[in-house]
């Protein structure tokens, strides 16, 4: 469980997120949504530790992100939007790196991550290295490693960029595995198609505040009275 | 010119400007001139040159031959054209081989002039890098020996040929070895490998180049030293083409006699023809190099292989052993560590051929000049082990990389750790080489060559220690090239200290020498414990830093 309770965030004059309250369930898949610069990166930067809110606290699984930092990060799987990193390591020792990071015995880490890059067409190129693999390719060793430990809450900015349709396809089942197994999966993404197709619930966040939050059909809801496209509903919510 | 002016800027704002951010706005400030750099080449062309008068002023009024200033000369010379060469090769890859300004080939403008613009830029880092040090030595000795006003011209010319020679070289050396099929797909090795077969060769040049006897004269010393180093002798007169050819300039720099006036035009004129056969070549080579697809090294195990691999990675390790392997494997892919590492090296085998030169090549019969020569080679091997460069790169390597180890439960204390043993390593190394020399030259008995090392491992383990705090005081994260972290204004600080910092430990010992001259080793132990408390002290402050890094926004 994700919890956010009054959170904030500037930079200097510039407030990129203002009093974002928000709670991620166990078993659910939250998608948050919003143009570019509307704060979702910011808002998960400070949910894995990369930023320190200027206000408030986040909770992961009843651990405060602040003050036990160590504890939260260890139920968090973080996949970040630029996967452009540890490019001198090949794909196997980024994962045996990860693996003890998280003090996984590494017999079990080894099976458990060839069996990912398996189900992720990326076992062939384990022993490559980073640098030569392509913009999808990086994308998918770092979602597997985020895996290896089979973290609590699912953490991903922007996972769909640049894959495939099979790997987006891929994302998507294992998004909906996770949650089936009673863990939290929350992601960033400015389409809202993606989200109509796999979230339990979506949040809506422009300028930094939260514009809507609730289900899909609460959304449709909303449409229905006010007689719009989803697309032209979601316009007009991120421009308030 | 207007336009290929803009072309120079362009590329500099590419591959090499700086990208730090301004503390107030947090923007980036991309394509600023490296302007710290540029002052802490103007320092050390002022300190060294300040230095290098002393020392010849010192040889003059010891009324030393003029040959011992010669070979003075010609030793500093040679290896500061080995440092110049060794920088000019290290900013290769950055210049030539970057793929962000590979854009510019999309636009019209011909490979030559491309290839020019480039070169500009070469020949002004191989100027900031190791130029500084050779102009800094042909002004110095117009100034010495009272040469008249066009010796100072002479002096400028002479270094702007041997620049131009030693960056165009230094690029058809790195083409032709990028030229190896292994090396195709990675340039910036082939540019590694390059520098460290130079280094062996140039090593071995400035052997030749010191231990040579003089046409007109010969030391007493030199045909002991001739005879030891017997096989060297075949190599006589190639160092005498070099040393006529204004490559070595040293005979004909010093200009004390009319009659090497020629000596200088001919050697000039040789370095002209090198420079323009250098361009046309180079030119050429780097064409053949645009034309030629980068090919992605992928090799592709199979099978048992493939299966081992993957096994040998998830090798059951200790912690701070996976963290290590981890901090090679970012250090073996940036050529900027690569340097660090070489930096040392070279120093190192720098001091132990001066000292052998200096001892050698004296009269050991004059009892005033004894102890100077091992004050100077003193004073050399503090500042050789002392390495200020040794992991100050290494926070900064990480880049990107740092925003999502902070994402991670790491492990800081065996981070910061793992982020100190390479540059450590190197420095171990180092000072027990040079340690187990020095004793060997002066003829320590076995009980100082101990004490001697214990203290080089300490003073070299501090210097490391102190280097990784001042590269987590100026960590540069946003960089977009290697070549960015040794500019702005951590460059020039640790520059500042790394001058002062081994004067301490000389200056105890001076003066614990001038108090009574068997006390000399008390000022080291003095010293030593100095170096101790600072190396504890920088520790602790790199943790803290480190923590707060971790907890601070990037």
């Amino acid at each position: 469980m994700i919890e956010l309770k009054n959170i904030s965030k500037s930079f200097g004059n510039l407030i990129a997120v203002n009093k974002l309250n928000l709670t991620i369930n166990d078993g659910e898949i939250f998608g948050l949504l919003g143009p570019n610069g509307a704060g979702k990166s910011t808002s998960l930067k400070m949910i894995t530790g990369i930023l320190s809110p200027s206000e408030g606290e986040i909770f992961i699984d009843g651990f405060s992100m602040q003050k036990e930092p160590t504890k939260a990060k260890m139920l968090n799987g973080f996949v970040p939007d630029s996967p452009d990193m540890f490019l001198g390591m090949t794909g196997a020792d980024y994962l045996s790196f990860i693996a003890s990071v998280y003090n996984l015995n590494l017999n079990i880490a080894k099976e458990e991550g060839i069996e990912l890059a398996k189900e992720f067409n990326l076992y062939d190129d384990l022993n490559n290295y980073i640098v030569n693999y392509s913009h999808g390719m990086r994308q998918k060793i770092f979602l597997i490693g985020s895996l290896l430990h089979n973290p609590k809450n699912w953490i991903l900015d922007e996972p769909l960029t640049g894959l495939d349709p099979e790997a987006a396809f891929n994302i998507k089942e294992k998004m909906k595995d996770i949650a089936h197994s009673n863990k939290a999966v929350l992601f960033s993404t400015h389409v809202l198609d993606v989200a109509e197709k796999v979230c339990d619930r979506i949040g809506i966040i422009s300028k930094g505040k939260l514009a809507f939050v609730g289900t899909l059909d609460e959304l449709r809801n909303l449409q229905h009275e006010q007689d719009k496209s989803l697309e032209a509903l979601f316009l007009e919510l991120t421009k308030e | 010119m207007k336009n290929f002016i803009f072309l120079v800027k362009a590329i500099y704002s590419c591959s090499l400007a700086t990208s730090n951010r301004t503390k107030k706005s947090n923007k980036p400030i991309k394509g600023s001139l490296a302007i710290p750099q540029f002052i802490a080449s103007l320092l050390i062309f002022v300190v060294f040159g300040s230095l290098f008068i002393n020392a010849l002023t010192t040889y003059r009024s010891l009324e030393a031959d003029n040959l011992i200033i010669e070979k003075f000369l010609q030793t500093s010379l040679s290896f500061s054209i080995i440092y110049c060469f060794f920088f000019a090769l290290g900013y290769i890859p950055q210049i030539y081989f970057d793929p962000k300004s590979d854009f510019l080939l999309a636009l019209p403008i011909s490979g030559t002039r491309l290839f020019l613009a480039r070169g500009c830029l070469n020949v002004i880092f191989s100027f900031l890098y190791g130029g500084n040090l050779i102009l800094a030595q042909l002004l110095a000795c117009c100034f010495v020996l009272k040469l008249p006003w066009y010796s100072y011209i002479m002096a400028i010319a002479i270094f702007l040929s041997l620049i131009l020679t030693i960056s165009f070289l230094a690029f058809i050396i790195a083409n032709l070895f990028s030229l190896i099929k292994s090396f195709s797909a990675n340039k910036t090795y082939a540019s590694m490998f390059s520098m460290v077969c130079f280094l062996i060769g140039a090593f071995s040049l400035a052997m030749v180049s010191i231990t040579t006897p003089s046409v007109d004269y010969e030391l007493t010393n030199t045909e002991n030293l001739a005879n030891v180093m017997s096989e060297l002798n075949t190599y006589y007169k190639f160092s005498l083409i070099i040393n006529w050819s204004g490559i070595i300039p040293s005979k004909s720099m010093l200009l004390y006699n009319s009659s090497y006036y020629w000596n200088w035009l001919y050697g000039f004129i040789i370095d002209v023809v090198v420079i323009i056969c250098g361009i046309i070549l180079s030119n050429k080579l780097y064409i053949k190099n645009l034309n030629n697809s980068a090919k992605k090294n992928k090799k592709q195990l199979k099978g048992r292989d493939f299966e081992r691999k993957i096994d040998i990675s998830f090798k059951q390790r200790k912690e701070l052993t996976i963290y290590l392997k981890r901090e090679f494997n970012l250090l073996k892919a940036n050529p900027s560590s690569l340097i660090s590492c070489l930096i040392t090296l070279i120093s190192t085998l720098a001091t132990i051929s001066v000292s052998i030169c200096l001892t050698y090549f004296v009269s050991t019969k004059d009892n005033n000049i004894s102890p100077i020569i091992e004050m100077v080679c003193s004073m050399l091997w503090i500042i050789c082990i002392f390495n200020p460069f040794s992991s100050y790169i290494n926070l900064s390597l990480e880049g990107s990389s740092f925003a999502y180890l902070k994402t991670l439960p790491i492990n800081r204390q065996k981070y910061i750790i793992s982020k100190m043993i390479p540059g450590g390593l190197i420095n171990l190394i180092a000072s027990i080489v040079v340690s187990i020399v020095f004793s060997s030259i002066f003829r320590f008995p076995i009980l100082n060559l101990i004490f001697l090392t214990i203290l080089t491992v300490i003073i070299s383990q501090a210097s490391n220690v102190f280097s990784f705090y001042c590269g987590c005081k100026f960590v540069n994260f946003n960089m977009q090239s290697s070549a960015d972290i040794q500019k702005g204004m951590g460059a020039l600080a640790i520059t500042f200290l790394s001058l002062i910092f081994p004067i301490v430990s000389w200056g105890l010992t001076l003066l614990f020498y001038f108090i009574n001259p068997s006390l000399f080793y008390i000022g080291y132990i003095i010293s030593s414990f100095i170096y101790i408390g600072i190396g504890i002290l920088f520790y602790k402050m790199s943790f803290n830093k480190v923590k707060f890094l971790f907890e601070m926004d990037i």
